[in-house]
């Protein structure tokens, strides 16, 4: 076949697409199987996926021992993946399967169908007295809210007031552990990493359930 | 000149507290190094061990001793402090270059020790920076700077809890000075937000967002 020289470039463009088309399912399954060997041969320490939802795209990240990450995107996806590439592992690929549990209860949380999630967390990027606060947070129950001075004191250190504030703006896995629930004793919001409308927006849709 | 903020301003015309405008090597120190973030195991171990030799003393003396004290403790290696045996203490009750105190020396000993236990939870340096508060202060004057605070007290108990000694919480406040967990400068020192762990207002710096594809 030889091309008619006189084409100018959106005709060229026009008979490229099609083939663009027709490639999308199959990068789509060669990215599959890539994460599926990159699994069976134990070369995947990280997997990821990009989910949809009311504050935004939310990046969800795993490890063999459960989910690792939950990043708004504030937070900066990319230098998210890039932390958790220096901390956890390099070996990181995007792979939904692997969160396909987490993806459908955060929709059913969001759709107010879910109150509790049920999803093993890999707490491997909190340490000392902000481990101590994140293992507390998901006592507080769904609707509830309780004061940075209330976490304190759960926490074992009930004057450290200032650094439950430091360890919710740093938790690795909000939305799932429900940092947004700590408000301040006056009953405004307090800050939050996904944003002070993205804090509005939970608290809101949890007192609606 | 000494203007009323309880500062002291230096040949170089830079304001510097009292403490720092003493001798050309704690001007050096307060310049290059003091609230610089510390985030190696190595070097938190350091700061914890000089800050207990400095209870009761000034940090001058520590900082003249600064040498004496890496080639007695070999540089603070956790692990090589930790293998010290009470021959090693003997040896170095009589090292004159370094605070010869008994408790103290036994200290830095404990602290190594319990330094690489805490390997197991995730380490020493994230440990204690698991105490920084969300917000630092912003003193005008030298009055308005605290010596301790609840996260001292909180981040004292816990080391404590695992086997640290001589952290006390004024000491620990010194620490969290030092190692740029919180930020002391007056606000209009030349070094105040240098650490770059916080943002002017003495608050931890927003954060700005990219999404993938």
């Amino acid at each position: 076949m030889t091309l008619d020289p006189t084409l100018d470039h959106s005709e060229v463009a026009e008979l490229l697409h099609p083939l663009d088309d027709g490639l999308e399912p199959a990068i789509a399954s060669l990215r599959a199987r890539l994460a599926r060997d990159a699994q069976l041969t134990h070369t995947l320490d990280v997997a990821y996926r990009v989910v949809d939802s009311p504050v935004g795209k939310l990046l969800l990240a795993a490890t063999d021992r459960g989910i690792v990450r939950v990043a708004f995107e504030v937070e900066d996806h990319v230098e998210v993946l890039q932390a958790l590439a220096n901390s956890v592992s390099p070996r990181i690929l995007q792979a939904p399967a692997r969160l396909e549990d987490a993806a459908r209860q955060l929709d059913e949380y969001f759709s107010g169908k879910r109150r509790e999630f049920d999803l093993i967390l890999d707490f491997r990027l909190a340490r000392g007295f902000r481990l101590n606060v994140l293992q507390h947070l998901p006592r507080i129950a769904y609707g509830n809210t309780e004061s940075y001075a209330q976490v304190a004191q759960a926490a074992g250190s009930p004057n450290a007031v200032r650094a439950v504030g430091t360890a919710c703006a740093t938790n690795p896995l909000p939305v799932i552990v429900p940092c947004h629930r700590v408000v301040k004793s006056d009953g405004s919001f307090g800050g939050y990493l996904g944003g002070t409308d993205a804090k509005r927006a939970l608290l809101t849709l949890e007192a609606a359930a | 000149m000494t203007p009323d903020n309880g500062t002291i301003i230096g040949e170089d015309g830079l304001a510097r507290p009292l403490w720092a405008a003493s001798d050309p090597l704690m001007q050096a120190y307060y310049d290059h190094e003091w609230g610089m973030p510390v985030r190696d195991e190595q070097g938190m171990y350091e700061r914890i061990s000089l800050e207990a030799f400095q209870a009761g003393l000034s940090w001058a003396t520590i900082l003249r001793k600064r040498d004496a004290f890496r080639k007695a403790f070999l540089d603070f290696h956790p692990e090589s402090v930790a293998a010290f045996t009470e021959a090693d203490v003997e040896r170095l009750m009589l090292d004159a270059g370094i605070v010869r105190n008994r408790l103290k020396i036994h200290a830095a000993i404990t602290n190594a020790k319990a330094t690489i236990a805490l390997r197991e939870e995730g380490g020493l340096v994230d440990f204690v920076w698991s105490f920084q508060p969300e917000s630092t202060p912003t003193p005008s004057t030298m009055a308005d700077i605290p010596t301790t605070s609840p996260e001292s007290i909180a981040l004292s108990k816990a080391l404590r809890k695992k086997g640290f000694a001589f952290v006390g919480p004024t000491t620990m406040y010194a620490l969290m000075e030092a190692v740029g967990i919180v930020d002391t400068h007056l606000l209009d020192s030349h070094r105040r937000g240098t650490s770059g762990v916080w943002a002017q207002a003495g608050i931890l710096p927003p954060r700005r967002g990219r999404s993938l594809q």
